[in-house]
């Protein structure tokens, strides 16, 4: 697009330009298609070979996995893909938020110690319900999840500006503080009543999400899909806005693209960096209310099987792009609610589907270092 | 051109791009609160095998199905489970590592709307969501591995370790040389307590002058550090013999021992919930495992005649749920006389002559 850049707006583009912006456009287009066809076909081989290996038949056990994820067989296909939206409703939020702060040029690692942080306050808070309606203790389990996120976050931002403490490590460290205060919390305060094991009493039914779909609509057997849902999927265009729209979202851009730019342009880049580490903690702090009046409906120790630093994988895939992140948190969705059916229908061990998302996102990620390298080389 | 926002400017915008993310949840929460759909009618038989209908048996796990404990026995059990009732591989499931509350929770829903006939959570971590569901899935009966609590389709199964504390209890005092014993336990709840209260009346059966000192705490059941360095202690006060309920963290307490015993001054540890007698051959006098295999049996033949009722009613040594297994390569040492004692006693836990008390009895 240089040719057309330079040329002033008022002149008529030669046709040679019109051309090439064309075949730019068509160019950009198919590099962003390629990606969502071409990795999970790769990861669906990968899962053959890997199934071979463990001497499974991918035959036998990959339609079981898309009957999990979108239906077939005895499961019901608005079920199966509930199912998977339900099982990406975390990594969407979670993988948001590294969105957000990779953009900033933060390498926040923190997604599961935000979200355990915002697991936890929600957990405490709903014990307001004995002094206060559910209507009001709904809004301020979500906004103290949100803000308990972006303190945790908050903290790594403030080490990071004011102590140079690197985030990588600050936020490594912070998860396992607030794994530990949860652990402390479920074996104390937030205990429940009859005190059998580490975890937190069962929230009540009128603190959960709703759910979305009724019975009649899927054989008298109830979908998982509930309100929490909306919020992660709202999430989306919002990010999307706020980083391509808005003045700070260019500012974010700028801090993370070239930082010496952005204090050339008297940028408060600490401040900045500061907004990123919240609004990134923030929304893993959401991923974790989402998911504890979603589903979990508890809080104990293994409250999350690693929503937050799966995150990481799902924002790579996803071309670290809000759009990108939505669709690559529903492709492990429906790698998660697939295998998670493989189990149940014919007792596939879950580790095979470990390895499996574990090949698929260091393939993934070669790919992408391949590609750039091969970029590289033909600019030479 | 837009240059240095002031600080107080930044706030308020980060503010507004905060509360746009809060606009869905709070329009959201206004119909919040969920409901419980079906509430189908309350089924006489749960669970009951209906004619043309496969009969179907799934497990839930919490941890590994290769543990060498809780969860392998759990899958020994449900593969005996297949062969006495005659069941296709196909329709008995074991869901494995079910570690999140999600999982617990989803695949108890999940096995329930795949028309399983029981369903059993293995540990006391099923029983608030097994509670919860349960009137949604009149025809799924759900079992819950160390539960409490029953209803018309959930069913507890009480194990009565103190069975098998009280043989090792007796053990101890005929074995103990100084006449002090110690135990340690992970966590001072209910089930532990009374674990350690008939070990003592065992302990006290055997030697009236026995010295059970009090139990000792470590509130880990997975530090074996921490289980080592609160046996020590007891092992300086003179305790010879130690039982534990410690789970993964009882290698602390046999390592312990090990390291403290001579053969001029023998100290022994006991197993529980396990056969743990190989875990430290050279110390291990005996241990009392948990077998799944009987009740998952029973309760699973009963549901299918659709004559099974839940209950607290506790499985013990009677039932064979509930092991006393001496360590063969320890059992030389045991006087014939104490051997003789330890079986008369068996005999007599099993006929219902003798009862070891439990907490909540």
């Amino acid at each position: 697009m240089k040719l057309a850049a330079d040329s002033p707006a008022t002149l008529p583009l030669t046709p040679e330009a019109k051309a090439a912006e064309k075949y730019n456009i068509v160019k950009n287009i198919v590099r962003g298609i390629v990606p969502l066809i071409t990795y999970p076909l790769f990861s669906i081989l990968l899962m053959a070979i890997t199934l071979l290996i463990f001497r499974f038949n991918p035959l036998k056990v990959m339609p079981v996995i898309w009957d999990g994820a979108f239906g077939g067989g005895d499961i019901g296909h608005i079920n199966a893909i509930s199912e998977t939206i339900v099982k990406a409703t975390p990594l969407i939020l979670t993988g948001l938020s590294i969105v957000v702060a990779w953009r900033a040029g933060l390498f926040s690692i923190g997604g599961e110690g935000q979200l355990l942080m915002g697991a936890l306050t929600a957990t405490a808070i709903s014990h307001l319900l004995k002094w206060m309606s559910s209507s009001l203790v709904i809004p301020l389990m979500i906004v103290g999840a949100t803000a308990a996120g972006a303190l945790w976050g908050g903290i790594a931002g403030w080490l990071r500006i004011h102590r140079n403490v690197q985030e990588v490590i600050s936020t490594i460290m912070l998860n396992y503080v607030a794994l530990y205060l949860v652990g402390v919390a479920v074996e104390g305060p937030l205990q429940e009543a009859s005190k059998n094991g580490p975890y937190s009493s069962l929230l009540p039914n009128s603190l959960l999400f709703a759910h979305l779909l009724p019975i009649s609509m899927t054989n008298g057997i109830q979908t998982r899909l509930h309100g929490g849902v909306l919020i992660a999927v709202l999430a989306v265009p919002i990010i999307a806005l706020y980083l391509n729209f808005t003045r700070q979202g260019f500012a974010l851009k700028l801090v993370g693209s070239n930082i010496r730019a952005a204090n050339v342009a008297h940028y408060n880049v600490d401040a900045i960096r500061m907004r990123a580490m919240l609004l990134s903690g923030g929304l893993c702090g959401l991923a974790g209310v989402v998911q504890l009046m979603g589903v979990s409906s508890r809080l104990s120790l293994e409250f999350s099987p690693g929503w937050g630093y799966n995150a990481i994988p799902v924002a790579l895939m996803g071309g670290l792009t809000p759009l990108g992140t939505l669709l690559s948190a529903l492709f492990f969705g429906a790698l998660n609610a697939g295998s998670s059916n493989a189990e149940r229908m014919i007792n596939t061990p879950s580790v095979i589907i470990n390895v499996v998302q574990a090949v698929a996102v260091m393939l993934i990620v070669s790919l992408r270092a391949w590609k750039r390298r091969a970029s590289e080389g033909n600019a030479e | 051109m837009h240059i240095h926002p002031s600080p107080a400017a930044v706030r308020r915008q980060l503010a507004f791009h905060l509360s746009l993310l809060l606009i869905p949840s709070l329009l959201l929460s206004t119909g919040c609160g969920r409901s419980n759909q079906k509430r189908l009618p309350i089924s006489a038989t749960p669970g009951k095998a209906v004619s043309g209908k496969q009969f179907k048996v799934a497990v839930i796990l919490s941890g590994s199905e290769t543990d060498h404990g809780w969860n392998q026995d759990a899958v020994t059990a449900m593969q005996a489970v297949q062969q006495k009732l005659n069941l296709p591989a196909a329709d008995v499931s074991i869901k494995e590592m079910a570690t999140t509350p999600e999982e617990q929770k989803n695949n108890l829903e999940a096995y329930a709307d795949l028309g399983y006939n029981v369903v059993i959570g293995h540990g006391e971590e099923y029983q608030a969501p097994a509670l919860q569901m349960a009137p949604d899935y009149p025809n799924t009966m759900f079992v819950i591995s160390s539960g409490d609590k029953v209803a018309s389709n959930v069913a507890p199964i009480v194990f009565k370790l103190e069975d098998g504390a009280y043989l090792l209890g007796m053990l101890a005092g005929g074995m103990s040389k100084a006449g002090i014993v110690g135990s340690v336990g992970a966590q001072a709840i209910a089930p532990v307590k009374s674990v350690f209260t008939a070990f003592k009346l065992g302990a006290m059966a055997a030697n009236p002058n026995i010295k059970v000192l009090d139990p000792v705490y470590t509130n880990d059941w997975e530090d074996v550090d921490k289980a080592k360095e609160a046996t020590l202690p007891l092992i300086q006060e003179g305790a010879d013999v130690i039982i534990q309920d410690l789970d993964s963290a009882s290698q602390g307490v046999f390592n312990a021992v090990e390291q403290s015993s001579t053969p001029s001054h023998p100290v022994y540890a006991l197993g529980t919930n396990n056969d743990q007698n190989s875990a430290a051959p050279g110390v291990v006098l005996a241990s009392a495992p948990i077998y799944c295999t009987p009740v998952f049996e029973s309760i699973c033949q009963q549901v299918e005649l659709g004559t099974f009722k839940p209950s607290v009613v506790p499985y013990g040594l009677p039932q064979g749920v509930i092991g006393f297994v001496i360590n063969p390569a320890l059992q030389a040492k045991i006087p014939a006389s104490l051997l003789q004692k330890l079986t008369t006693a068996e005999a007599q836990i099993k006929s219902g002559s003798l009862k070891v008390p439990m907490a909540g009895e």
